[in-house]
């Protein structure tokens, strides 16, 4: 090291450990008491003669470990490790529901085009089936890749699938056409719920699978919820198409049982799983309560949108229809007012216990 | 955290505390030789690898010292770290062995050995 006209003076050395305090505030205060003057001392280390301003990396640095910290790290506090789980499991259920409602637009659209039950449907070429099914692809490749431990690939195809529903959900609004005109403000909250469920996915997925953090749990269940709720929401649209276009009414049922499957069926299962788990109930409620949110948000204003268009709809669309997207939407609306309700239920009733230990260096050192 | 999946940062972590407990900025100083100065250690990548490696037993805080008035935190490798060390570095070594074998059938001549790398067809 330098030791002419760059020698550290004590007013720079006090200084310099005074804004390296101050940065390691950023730390949970349980690891801060454990960890900050260990830290500390190595900062102070590694800083170079006269340097009087912590560097951007080491910034940088201590502000993902303050975020991973968080987020579920192991050395976090037991409330951190919770709300990492809920992260996850948050990103894992919206990354399935994304899947979902894609998988039932693409067996939708296969079917239209096969079909032509929409004018201008049956004339589709084979660019809008491949968005719709790259847009069903990418977010069930996340979810494998996040529950198989390829966190980082996970994260990028989560953030990859958010942007190509934000493109998808555009580009359905502007080709609405007359609808658009006549029933702006459904358009708008239909398309508001993926959007927003893709955005908080991507977001959670971020959040919740950084490199710190543990593997997701129950892996294998996931993979088996995916393998069976795709082909099965495919196998009910596709019907739908098909039976409403031999002119029988009943196609609609079929397609709002579909779409029933599409948001709420999800968190309903995961609910049961978490209920059933008497040592993880908080987890699953907190997660649920959040994700219930943006489906409600939509569910419920879009049903009384429809009970107030009923008229008109029936006007414009036909009797099928109005039946199929009010029972669609009840359902919709029953089943998530009945997580909210067991969720709210199952956090009251049980202890907020945690579930992760995080074992620190508390008594080995 | 599996072997197969475990990071050349996890792995020279490791590595440095073979010889002998190290604090954490000796840590940094040792991976960046190791590495011959590729490596740079950030504090928040340090912390949080030798969180997960104290919590999977591969490494275990050893003791404490203070010098002038900086508290120095010693990390030695425990048993465990010891032997799921030399599990991936038997299993990077026969993965280098295979690449080596094959590359020189191939006729490429490797750096370290016969001269500089070259002769790729």
């Amino acid at each position: 090291m330098n030791s002419s006209s760059t020698v550290n003076s004590p007013n720079t050395v006090d200084m310099l450990e005074s804004r390296y305090r101050r940065l390691l505030t950023l730390l949970p205060n349980s690891y801060r008491e454990r960890r900050a003057e260990e830290m500390l001392g190595m900062l102070l280390d590694g800083a170079a003669e006269g340097r009087r301003w912590p560097r951007a990396v080491e910034v940088a640095s201590l502000t993902g470990l303050a975020v991973r910290l968080r987020t579920g790290a192991v050395g976090g506090s037991l409330r951190a490790a919770a709300f990492g789980e809920v992260l996850q499991r948050f990103a894992l259920a919206g990354l399935m529901i994304q899947t979902l409602y894609f998988a039932s637009s693409l067996g939708e659209i296969v079917a239209a085009s096969q079909t032509g039950m929409f004018p201008g449907w049956s004339g589709l070429g084979l660019l809008p089936i491949l968005m719709v099914g790259c847009a069903t692809a990418l977010p069930a490749a996340a979810l494998v890749c996040l529950v198989r431990g390829r966190s980082r690939t996970g994260r990028v195809l989560a953030v990859l699938s958010a942007l190509l529903t934000c493109a998808e959900i555009g580009d359905s609004l502007a080709s609405a056409g007359p609808l658009a005109f006549i029933f702006p403000a459904q358009l708008v909250l239909s398309m508001l719920a993926p959007l927003a469920i893709s955005l908080v996915a991507a977001t959670a997925a971020l959040l919740g699978f950084h490199r710190d953090a543990p593997p997701a749990a129950a892996p294998g269940r996931w993979l088996r919820i995916l393998a069976v709720s795709v082909p099965f929401v495919l196998a009910c649209m596709t019907a739908a198409q098909f039976l409403d276009d031999h002119g029988r009414d009943s196609g609609m049922w079929v397609g709002a049982v579909a779409h029933v499957i599409v948001s709420p069926i999800v968190p309903a299962v995961a609910v049961m799983f978490g209920v059933s788990r008497v040592g993880r109930p908080v987890i699953w409620s907190t997660s649920l309560l959040l994700l219930s949110v943006p489906v409600m948000a939509v569910a419920i204003p879009l049903a009384s949108l429809l009970i107030d268009h009923m008229s008109l709809q029936n006007l414009v669309l036909g009797p099928g229809l109005l039946g199929g997207s009010l029972i669609e939407v009840a359902w919709e609306a029953i089943v998530t007012q009945l997580i909210l309700a067991i969720a709210c239920w199952s956090a009251i009733r049980h202890d907020p216990r945690p579930p992760l230990s995080t074992p620190g260096l508390a008594g080995s050192a | 955290m599996n072997s197969s999946s475990r990071t050349e940062q996890v792995f020279l972590i490791l590595t440095a505390l073979v010889d002998q407990p190290r604090h954490g900025y000796g840590i940094v100083q040792e991976v960046g030789r190791l590495s011959q100065g590729r490596m740079e250690l950030k504090v928040g990548t340090l912390y949080g690898a030798l969180d997960r490696l104290t919590s999977e037993g591969l490494v275990a805080p050893d003791r404490d010292e203070v010098e002038s008035g900086r508290l120095r935190r010693y990390y030695r490798l425990t048993e465990n770290g010891a032997e799921q060390l030399a599990a991936d570095a038997q299993r990077l070594a026969d993965n280098a062995r295979i690449a080596t074998e094959r590359l020189r059938a191939r006729g490429v001549a490797l750096p370290g050995s016969t001269g500089i790398v070259g002769g790729l067809v």
